[in-house]
């Protein structure tokens, strides 16, 4: 357990200094290997306090650490330049050409040219669209900025969604061999709803409010105000859209999203049950819509979140 | 005379060779600050030690130089931990750096007339 000692002691010793990326680097650094320290003494014996005393004591001068990091004596362009990996360029080089192989073979088996049938195809499409999945999440997956990537879950989310659209793109071609029309339409229409909803999700979610650098100067951002008007910060009240501008283009897209899934179920539901209960579906868009728009206007935002 | 690692002498001349103590500390994998730390504490038998703030001027030297490079591995509980990894040009300059403290040593030996 790791005294939350160490966290106030630096924070004592950056109080003061720019939150600039390069000292947030530095604090954070410092916070996980004193945290390490504080274990290795407090398994000797060492009560929480007196360790994390003891941990930042031998640091040394930190003053003079955060002096230097704050000169940075490395060019700004240069710290975030992106260091290439060589296993990524093998991985990206030869994923596409297993794809491609892949979907030429599946088209060849499709079009009834060499054996196989459908089920040699349908098994095609799927390692296509997992290659290319896995090509997206190992893309994103990749540091590019800053030293912190995105983390594994949402690449891998990407990769998936991704492989779910590319998947019923490979549906929806299926219905040129023949065989179950009705199946290839359900099979691709899910995929589709699935990868794009998946997709969806993920760029509307896709902020940099968790970083740690984002965070501590909100804090010190708060607490300056704070300092400066002897009073705590309130989110200002008033129509969100006009305040919050990403969260009108979020509703925006959503909206999209919304529209486009209700137009492939009013044809799926036509297909399938017939033309009049069709219009049920753009019912349905409307109401998920309003339902939507209620939530994104007038729920107040959560703690935190600015 | 009789050397004891706790001696000025000894403290400078290790100091000295910071860079390269590091270096030769990352040869064996990628490690996060305090592991680096540790390793060089216990390798002399904790009788010495270079303080903690030295080493994070000498990462972000050897980093400034191409030597090392760094990255933010997986959440701990403390957070998330920075490794450091040599490059091959790291590598390199290590290797220059033994063979050059060899032959001090040689010389040194030699003129102090320790050697035979």
């Amino acid at each position: 357990m790791t005294s939350t000692s160490i966290h106030r002691l630096l924070d004592e010793a950056f109080a003061g200094a720019a939150p600039s990326p390069a000292i947030q680097d530095l604090k954070e650094e410092l916070r996980t290997n004193l945290a390490a320290r504080v274990d290795e003494l407090e398994a000797s014996g060492l009560g929480a306090d007196a360790a994390a005393r003891r941990a930042f004591d031998e640091l040394g001068d930190v003053r003079a650490l955060i002096a230097d990091a704050g000169d940075d004596p490395m060019p700004a362009w240069d710290r975030e330049r992106v260091r290439v990996s060589p296993a990524f360029v093998i991985r990206a080089t030869l994923v596409p050409i297993a794809a491609a192989a892949a979907l030429a073979v599946g088209v060849l088996a499709a079009c009834g040219v060499i054996g196989g049938g459908i089920g040699l195809a349908v098994g095609l499409f799927a390692v296509v669209a997992v290659l290319i999945g896995v090509l997206v999440a190992d893309s994103l997956g990749q540091d590019t900025r800053a030293h912190y990537a995105m983390p594994g879950g949402r690449a891998t989310g990407y990769g998936i969604g991704a492989a779910l659209t590319i998947a019923a793109a490979g549906g929806f071609a299926l219905c040129w061999t023949g065989g179950p029309l009705w199946l290839w339409i359900v099979a691709a229409g899910i995929l589709l709803l699935a990868g794009v909803g998946l997709l969806a999700g993920l760029g509307a979610t896709q902020t940099n409010r968790a970083k740690p650098w984002v965070r501590e100067y909100s804090a010190q951002w708060t607490k300056e105000f704070e300092r400066s008007h002897g009073e705590a910060w309130e989110r200002p009240v008033g129509d969100r859209f006009s305040r919050d501008p990403n969260a009108a283009a979020r509703f925006g897209i959503y909206t999209m999203i919304i529209w486009i899934l209700a137009s492939i179920a009013g044809v799926i539901i036509g297909f399938n049950v017939g033309w009049w209960w069709a219009g049920l579906a753009w019912v349905g868009g409307f109401v998920a819509m309003m339902l939507l728009l209620t939530r994104m206007l007038f729920i107040p935002p959560k703690d935190g979140e600015r | 005379m009789t050397e004891t690692i706790g001696d000025p002498l000894a403290a400078d001349l290790l100091r000295g060779h910071t860079d390269t103590i590091v270096l030769s500390v990352l040869r064996d994998g990628d490690r996060y600050g305090f592991e680096i730390f540790k390793t060089i504490r216990d390798a002399t038998g904790g009788a010495h030690e270079i303080k903690e703030a030295t080493l994070y001027a000498t990462y972000r030297r050897l980093e400034k130089d191409g030597l090392v490079e760094s990255y933010w591995g997986d959440e701990t509980q403390g957070g998330r931990r920075k490794y450091y990894r040599i490059t091959d040009a790291g590598r390199a300059v290590y290797r220059r750096n033994v063979a050059a403290w060899h032959a001090t040593r040689d010389i040194i030996d030699s003129l102090l007339q320790t050697g035979k």
